[in-house]
């Protein structure tokens, strides 16, 4: 039972944890971060790009080697910011999951509550307890519970 | 210990699938620890053998070829690595860390030991009811 059931809770966890975009994607600590270092290495690698045509066009062809190289880490660059801008840090990858299974693994309510029991053989042995607990139970299910907001 | 990170790796698969995510199958693993040891050989013969050879011996054809050879190989390590510690959920700074050591003499090998080890204990399911399928 305990496996069907943990399963369960782990895939009701996930669906529930999975949608709602982060809306600060863009502007959190994070990301901003990621954008600055990206604004400094762009112009790095560029730097670095020109600095190869030079070595090149005053004799040296490794610089043509290098001069290809260095875009090709610009856009690595650009991919890596791409990639950390859009992941959401607690959920993407093994640490995500780990926090996952930490929840799944908290109760949900769907376990008997040890305290039923007890109040099982309370009943099995006091007759007018237990008829007083079904008149509570009863009224309890024919009147909706009051709240604030229900008026 | 094999059966128990494939195990684990399966795992992890079949709760990220759920999530979205690429699972962080051995595979990935394999491609960085490939990469971590090719670019810190070739780093070292570069260090070691190619640049004290230009320096000394005024003979720059080791460090002209291998240096080219470790500056693409690099870029490759970079995907792999990248690749990895994101799926692993490496945090920011740490990452930097792991992308870094593929230019710095032998740090490469200290990154690959610890992703590895950091790899198969995300690997093992620590819910016991994860285990039994």
């Amino acid at each position: 039972m305990s496996s069907t059931a943990r399963t369960g809770a782990v895939g009701a966890v996930t669906a529930g944890a999975l949608p709602a975009p982060e809306p600060r994607r863009w502007t959190s600590r994070r990301a901003l971060v990621l954008h600055a270092v990206l604004a400094l290495w762009i112009p790095g690698c560029a730097v670095a790009c020109w600095w190869q045509v030079t070595v090149a066009l005053s004799g040296d062809a490794l610089g043509w080697v290098y001069t290809v190289m260095w875009p090709c880490f610009a856009v690595f660059g650009t991919v890596v910011w791409w990639h950390l801008v859009h992941d959401d840090p607690d959920t993407v990858g093994a640490r995500g999951l780990e926090r996952l299974r930490r929840e799944a693994a908290t109760p949900t309510g769907d376990e008997p509550d040890p305290a039923d029991a007890l109040i099982a053989r309370a009943e099995a042995q006091d007759a007018e307890l237990a008829a007083y607990n079904a008149y509570l139970a009863d009224l309890g299910r024919r009147a909706p519970a009051k709240t604030w907001r229900k008026k | 210990m094999p059966d128990d990170a494939v195990q684990g790796a399966a795992a992890v698969e079949g709760a990220t699938a759920v999530e979205g995510h690429p699972a962080v199958s051995r595979r990935v693993l394999i491609r960085y620890r490939v990469m971590a040891y090719t670019t810190a050989v070739l780093l070292i013969v570069l260090v070691f053998v190619g640049i004290p050879l230009q320096v000394w011996n005024h003979q720059s054809i080791v460090a002209r070829v291998v240096g080219t050879i470790h500056g693409y190989l690099y870029l490759v390590y970079l995907l792999a690595a990248f690749d990895l510690t994101r799926k692993l959920g490496v945090r920011l700074g740490w990452m930097v860390l792991v992308l870094l050591a593929g230019t710095v003499p032998f740090c490469a090998f200290v990154a690959e030991r610890k992703l590895t080890a950091l790899y198969n204990r995300s690997a093992v399911p620590p819910l016991a009811a994860a285990a039994p399928l």
